[in-house]
């Protein structure tokens, strides 16, 4: 097992860059180690972010900030302009509510909001609807208290709007666990991986070693064997990191589904790398190639940026990507959604990697003949 | 003998592909990433557009209601209707439009009241609830009216859909909000902040420990500091030509910057002056090799740029609440804040305050970086 043993001699030398990426993806997971919600099919409307400033202490601006709280999120905020206009640029808040002194009688409102916004004229929307019924509630004879009471039991949309998607208020932290492994087994693979192939391909040191009396056949063996054992000791780190964060979650449910999508993604990503390793790449090239390759499959397969907020056309070129379909296995089995989606999702993967295999052989071996005419 | 170095800097800089890589093509790289996966999401998603709807309505009465109730509502200073209305021959026709996202919801009737059936939650699916609820409003305060006075509740109707409004917008500005510019914006600060690795190349290439260009330069009669300045000048102009055609490649594929070109010229100017001299200072930190001093830069600046937003939008805030003071020393948090400055407020007041923090701080890395690396001797090397 000579040539084994020299190319785990080589990987041990990568370690250092590879542990980069792997406290990266610790980071990231302890960053999202508090989410999580209860998956559900009943409707609720968006809570916007609204912040009331009230100038007039009435019972009846106590009324109107305690009606908008029912459905909207209250955040405490300065009057102050600067501080109003970052709040809503960085959207900690949606909608500023000034109730004006003397509220009580002229029904004075102000407001800041982002210009154009939806939430702004959602907010609208609401607070024009609650003064419109108080007004002709208290015209007709209801007194304040009643109108406010008859204007919150009319203003509910309960049972009048069915969703069917089933939704989960946050994601479990399992889930961004799985989402975030492709990018990190790319980035780790490519640079401890590369390396080596790069090397073993290398003219000077193949032609040495075609010379020597080990077959060919059992130097590439040894290589084959190497490239998984390498690839798959990254997998099987980040199976245990998995179960030492998530405990017996990841075998519960679909989870097990997920343990395959990404044993699946492991095989594309060395795969890949096989492809890269039959190139004349030194380090710096590498890092180039590595971070090209793992942040456009990322972004564009939608693993760092949702895929609802991706145009057609982009998800047309994103389906071309081997991460796309990591990603929707992975919506799909958090969705609990029927196996044989999923398993269609995972196939398509296998394709991928059957297809960089394939290209991998066929440029060593063009580089071959090319090397030997 | 300065023009000489300046042009001999230049040419060395230029020969640095790596440098080009990380200052233009990386920049440029990740901010078409950014542009294709979320350059849209906040037209999509924030600002109000038309709200495609489907209906199938078969009750008459819930039908007359509902177009004089959205007949009402529109957006923007246009009035343009608020929905793109089709109309279905069945609720099963209604509803696949729905599932297959070619609208955002269905309005359908059932037992004489208005209804909606929509795929998921989210801002646009509550514009479209909110008139089920308005529907559900009119219809109690009908019968909560008409047990007080019968004769008043088409009066009632009527003002309840009233476009009479009380509610005054204060305009602040005009210009866009889109949170997801801020992106953009700490990527250049990036960029700009990576002309430190530039830095720390021109002092290793100094240092007759670290390089053999170094000890050449140890013992030859140019004045170290002459060369140095020479070199600094010629690495940052090309780094901040990079940085200006990483802006005009992101602006060209729509990337909106804003309108303050001249302003923005001046802010990657300085950036870049701040990070090459940020460099300048690491790489005369010691006696520590040239991997290490690099490893230390890149980490400060991704640090920085963490901390600014790049990798987390909502980090900014977080050091906003918990230690603002950090913002105002930060290199890449003065650089965002001054575009955020300069295309959210309508005053240059705090994009000014930060060129001159940004300058300040140069001078401090570029004066420590001279006292630091200056009348180095070596025993042996």
């Amino acid at each position: 097992m000579q040539v084994y043993n020299t190319l785990m001699k080589i990987v041990k030398k990568q370690l250092g860059s590879c542990a980069i990426f792997f406290g990266i993806f610790i980071f990231l997971l302890t960053m999202f180690s508090n989410t999580g919600g209860e998956q559900r099919h009943e409707y609720e409307s968006y809570s916007c972010m609204l912040a009331i400033i009230d100038k007039d202490h009435s019972d009846a601006s106590k009324r109107l900030s305690d009606f908008l709280a029912k459905t909207n999120t209250l955040v405490d905020i300065e009057d102050d302009e600067a501080q109003i206009q970052t709040q809503l640029y960085y959207e900690k808040v949606d909608y500023v509510l000034y109730i004006e002194n003397g509220y009580a009688t002229t029904g004075e409102l102000k407001n800041i909001k982002r210009p154009g916004s939806n939430t702004g004229s959602y907010m609208d929307d609401q607070i024009k609807a609650y003064q419109n019924s108080m007004n002709i509630l208290t015209e007709v004879g209801y007194s304040e208290k009643e109108a406010y009471e008859l204007t919150c039991d009319a203003a509910s949309d309960e049972g009048l709007v069915t969703m069917m998607n089933k939704v989960t208020s946050n994601r479990p932290s399992i889930f961004y666990f799985f989402m975030y492994i492709p990018y990190v087994l790319i980035m780790m693979l490519f640079t401890g991986l590369t390396p080596i192939l790069v090397a073993y391909h290398r003219k000077e040191v193949n032609d040495r070693v075609n010379v020597s009396s080990m077959p060919v056949r059992k130097r590439n063996f040894q290589l084959v064997l190497a490239t998984f054992t390498i690839s798959f000791g990254f997998w099987v780190l980040f199976m245990v990191l998995g179960f030492v964060y998530n405990g017996s979650k990841m075998v519960k449910g679909m989870h097990p589904y997920c343990i395959l999508n990404s044993f699946v993604f492991a095989v594309i990503a060395m795969s890949m790398v096989c492809v890269a390793g039959n190139f004349r790449l030194d380090s710096q090239k590498i890092s180039m190639i590595s971070n090209i390759v793992g942040l456009g499959m990322c972004f564009l397969g939608g693993v760092f940026v949702p895929m609802e907020i991706f145009g057609d056309g982009l998800i047309a070129v994103s389906r071309f990507l081997p991460t796309h379909w990591y990603v929707r296995a992975n919506d799909l089995i958090f969705e609990e959604a029927s196996v044989s989606e999923i398993m269609q999702c995972i196939g398509v993967e296998c394709l991928f990697a059957v297809a960089f295999l394939a290209v991998a052989l066929l440029v060593s071996k063009r580089r071959r003949l090319a090397r030997s005419s | 003998m300065f023009l000489h170095n300046f042009k001999y800097g230049l040419l060395a800089a230029l020969r640095d592909k790596m440098q080009l890589f990380w200052s233009f093509i990386f920049v440029a790289l990740l901010g078409t990433l950014f542009f294709l996966t979320f350059g849209g999401a906040y037209e999509d998603m924030e600002v109000a557009n038309n709200i495609p709807v489907a209906v199938y309505i078969d009750d008459p009465n819930t039908a007359a209601m509902f177009d004089s109730m959205i007949a009402e509502i529109t957006i923007g200073k246009n009035n343009e209707k608020m929905f793109d209305i089709t109309r279905t021959e069945s609720l099963e026709e209604a509803k696949q439009l729905v599932m297959d996202k070619e609208v955002i919801g269905a309005y359908y009737s059932e037992d004489g009241e208005l209804k909606l059936i929509v795929k998921e939650e989210g801002i646009r699916q509550s514009i479209l609830s909110s008139v089920v609820k308005n529907y559900h409003q009119i219809q109690s305060i009908a019968f909560d009216v008409a047990a007080k006075d019968p004769s008043k509740i088409n009066d009632a109707i009527a003002k309840f859909m009233t476009t009479e409004n009380t509610n005054e917008e204060i305009v602040l500005t005009n210009n866009k909000m889109d949170m997801f510019t801020e992106y953009f914006y700490n990527l250049i600060a990036m960029g700009c902040l990576f002309a430190c690795t530039a830095g720390i190349t021109i002092t290793v290439r100094n240092q007759a420990n670290l390089s053999e260009i170094g000890a050449r330069r140890s013992v030859a009669q140019t004045s170290t500091f002459a060369a140095n300045v020479a070199t600094l000048l010629a690495n940052l102009i090309l780094m901040f030509a990079c940085e200006m055609l990483a802006i005009g490649y992101l602006m060209l594929i729509g990337v909106d910057f804003g309108t303050h070109i001249a302003q923005i010229t001046l802010l990657v100017f300085v950036g870049t002056m701040t990070g090459i001299s940020m460099g300048y200072f690491i790489g005369n930190i010691g006696k520590i090799s040239a991997n290490a001093k690099e490893g230390i830069g890149t980490a400060v600046i991704l640090g920085l740029c963490f901390l600014s937003g790049l990798m987390f939008g909502d980090m900014k805030m977080i050091v906003i609440e918990h230690a603002p003071w950090f913002n105002k020393i930060s290199p890449a948090a003065l650089i965002c804040d001054s575009f955020y400055a300069l295309n959210v407020y309508d005053t240059n007041n705090q994009y000014w305050t930060n060129i001159v923090s940004l300058v300040i701080i140069s001078v401090i890395f570029a004066v420590g970086g001279v006292l630091i690396g200056r009348r180095k001797k070596y025993a042996s090397l």
